[in-house]
């Protein structure tokens, strides 16, 4: 080992002493990313619907259905209510988040999305079946959808009872975005919180040639989302940095122009 | 760690490129890096020094600007401190840059006049012995073309062919076929397979590995969507994941193939 891996080890000890991601504590938990999910003002959020202990299994039953449960989160993290629902009989079905789905949407911030009853599966060994999901955004005035993965393990289910997967620490830790934000767009970055305790963020900002300042600074509760808008002006690039005690503040992405969007994961 | 700009026809690639860490904590270099493009030529990879980039600082290179070298359609940009020769027979092996949480990462995608549509990205070659099983639920309806992109770069330059066969994923039925090229990013065409938006297409090729994305265009220009999906080692965290993606590749590859119909 070189001095300068030995240098990267000995600060991995000191920034990640744990992993990113907690071990659930209960066998048989599932998990699932805390998705951003946008309503109203003109957004339509989707999930696509998979039959995720089908495609474990190998096959997709005909006769047996498993349950989803959809649990959402107000903007502090509160949850605002549960929706079970059947599995499709579909092995893909896009589920348009709305008011006729769940009536107090509109209150919602973030959804999780946890596999349950389910046959058992001979595969997993120690593992834990993960909806790592997939969700389209879609603006109303535009034609197609806008894809993204999950972002962060974030909670574990075990009959009724969640756990917070992320982890936060004593130091502060910066996430750089690697992106040029570039005008002239609006952007929105979604961030979330998948630690069980409350977490100071700060959001700097800078052009390529000036420093770091101060864009915004709030707390974020546990399962906490907040939107943090920037706008940029044309031929105008900024990047952006998160600092806070979390492992991996890492941001959902909105690129919105007058006609268009696009949305990545940071 | 290579970072990948792309052509598909009618769109113009970029790859966002910067020079800034990912954390606070994990790289330190700050010196100027030659940016050299690097793509299969014959049974060798050529090399062209295309500028350089500072510290905190970011480059976009535009596949428009690049085309004799995106013949496959992927042209790997690789940060280095010293120079390369013209012709180099494998990748080079050290990766300037070295953060694992999260890895270094580019914004790559694609444009036109009137969207633009990104991930965020870093490619590491892919081993030759190795298969690709994916489900794919990006397939959009209504005023849209849909392209699978499968992106495959591997230590030698040589370009190897194979199929990649396109199922329905519960009736198992063959919906058709297509090559993919190594060291390449491969276009197909979706649309004519008639996917319905019920079904859930699985895509399977035997002897290659690929990093699957979806790409939609919306056939008014207004909107481009790009995504990845995941390898099934994502169906699941913790414990043996690999085991387990094993073991459900081995379950729905071994169908798969069986149904030629």
């Amino acid at each position: 080992m070189n001095l300068q891996e030995f240098t990267r080890k000995a600060k991995y000890g000191v920034f990640i002493p744990k992993k990113v991601t907690r071990k659930p504590w209960n066998i048989g938990s599932v998990i699932s990313d805390l998705f951003p999910l946008r309503t109203g003002d003109g957004w339509t959020t989707f999930f696509e619907i998979l039959d995720i202990p089908g495609l474990l299994n190998g096959s997709f039953s005909d006769t047996s259905r498993h349950k989803i449960l959809f649990v959402f989160f107000d903007q502090d993290g509160n949850e605002i209510g549960r929706k079970h629902f059947p599995s499709p009989t579909e092995p893909r079905y896009s589920l348009e988040l709305s008011t006729s789905f769940f009536k107090e949407i509109d209150k919602a911030c973030t959804f999780s999305v946890f596999h349950t009853n389910f046959e058992p599966l001979d595969n997993l060994g120690d593992s834990f079946l993960a909806e790592r999901g997939y969700s389209g955004y879609k603006r109303n005035n535009m034609p197609i959808r806008g894809y993204v993965h999950g972002n962060l393990d974030s909670i574990a289910w075990h009959l009724g009872e969640m756990q917070m997967l992320g982890n936060a620490g004593i130091l502060r830790r910066s996430y750089l975005v690697q992106h040029p934000f570039s005008g002239e767009s609006k952007y929105e970055l979604f961030l979330t919180n998948p630690c069980n305790q409350k977490v100071r963020i700060r959001v700097q900002v800078r052009s390529p040639k000036s420093s770091w300042k101060d864009f915004e600074t709030f707390i974020l509760n546990p399962r906490g989302c907040q939107k943090i808008s920037i706008d940029v002006g044309e031929n105008e690039v900024k990047f952006i940095r998160i600092v806070s005690r979390l492992y991996l503040g890492r941001p959902v992405i909105f690129r919105c122009n007058e006609n268009s969007m696009d949305v990545f994961h940071g | 760690m290579f970072f990948p700009l792309m052509y598909t026809e009618g769109l113009t690639g970029f790859l966002d490129l910067c020079y800034f860490p990912p954390n606070n904590w994990e790289n330190r270099i700050k010196k100027k890096l030659n940016l050299f493009a690097i793509w299969p030529d014959g049974d060798q990879w050529a090399t062209q020094n295309v500028g350089t980039i500072e510290y905190g600082q970011s480059r976009q290179i535009v596949s428009s600007d690049h085309q004799e070298k995106l013949k496959t359609g992927l042209c790997l940009i690789y940060p280095s401190l010293g120079i390369l020769k013209n012709h180099i027979s494998e990748l080079p092996k050290l990766p300037i840059w070295h953060t694992r949480i999260p890895e270094w990462r580019a914004t790559t995608g694609f444009r036109n006049a009137k969207a633009q549509t990104s991930y965020q990205g870093e490619l590491f070659p892919l081993p030759n012995n190795a298969s690709l099983l994916t489900f794919h639920p990006f397939i959009q309806y209504g005023g849209i073309e849909n392209r699978l992109l499968v992106l495959n770069a591997t230590t030698n330059p040589e370009i190897i062919e194979s199929d990649i066969f396109l199922y329905d994923s519960k009736s198992k039925n063959r919906r058709g076929s297509e090559k993919v090229r190594t060291n390449s990013l491969t276009t197909i065409a979706l649309d004519k397979y008639n996917f319905m938006p019920h079904e859930l297409p699985a895509f399977v090729i035997p002897n290659m590995a690929g990093i699957p994305f979806g790409l939609g265009i919306s056939l008014d220009g207004n909107m481009l969507s790009m995504e990845h999906t995941h390898p099934p080692a994502s169906l699941v965290l913790f414990g043996n994941r690999f085991g387990v993606q094993g073991e459900v590749k081995k379950k729905w590859i071994g169908k798969l193939l069986e149904n030629k119909k």
